[in-house]
């Protein structure tokens, strides 16, 4: 394995959506708060499909919010 | 980190919230990075040209100097915004980070540069384009539109 890491932009792009709460950003995805803290913070990887719906929601290509860093 | 499936402890459960940072602290960073980078170059800048380099009233000295405290530093503010999450050592002692105002991730190198000139166009305006800052509602600088960036930090003390 490569010392590579998911990064995300979600914390940011949540506070510069009208400060959306982590709750509704849940909701809106279809997930708890708790997997959105947890995916916010880079420790928990979420499924494909989860990550392509928090894009959505912010209306963000999938890479333009979650990175894949050297 | 842990994959997709595996349950989430307990522990990841902060949301600390984030705000655009304003006028004064701004300056109190760009008063630390310019202490830095003046301890920085003018060191470098009498290793050259000798103790006499500061009673040389010329704008320019020569293509050391201008290399010295022009490019250098412009490089180098240039590297750590983009490479170092959006931080100059000013910036992170108030916490503060620039990122896209777009993608609210790191500033590209194009973006970068833009936001560095747009700092001289900023000062050459009486500094009106650093005092809008304060007015913003988003805090931004000229340079900040010019570039398409916003600087944010983590409010401490709140969840």
């Amino acid at each position: 394995m490569s010392e590579r890491k998911l990064t995300n932009n979600i914390r940011t792009l949540r506070f510069m959506s009208n400060e959306m709460t982590q709750a509704e950003l849940g909701e809106r995805v279809g997930v708890t708060r708790q997997t959105i803290a947890a995916v916010e913070s880079g420790k928990y990887s979420p499924t494909l499909e989860s990550a392509f719906r928090i894009a959505e929601v912010f209306g963000k290509p999938l890479e333009e919010v979650f990175r894949w860093e050297a | 980190m842990q994959d997709a499936g595996e349950p989430i402890p307990a522990s990841m459960h902060m949301d600390p919230s984030l705000e655009y940072v304003g006028f004064w602290r701004r300056v109190a960073a760009s008063i630390i990075d310019s202490v830095l980078v003046a301890l920085l170059i003018y060191p470098l800048a009498v290793m050259v040209y000798g103790p006499g380099y500061f009673l040389d009233t010329r704008l320019l000295k020569g293509g050391a100097d201008f290399a010295i405290t022009w490019v250098l530093p412009a490089v180098l503010v240039i590297w750590l915004w983009v490479s170092w999450s959006g931080q100059t050592p000013g910036k992170r002692v108030v916490g503060a980070h620039i990122v896209d105002a777009d993608t609210g991730g790191p500033i590209s190198t194009r973006k970068a540069i833009v936001r560095y000139l747009g700092y001289f166009v900023s000062t050459i305006c009486l500094f009106i384009g650093f005092v809008w800052v304060g007015f913003d509602p988003k805090k931004q600088g000229w340079h900040d539109h010019m570039a398409g960036t916003v600087v944010v930090r983590t409010r401490r003390g709140r969840t």
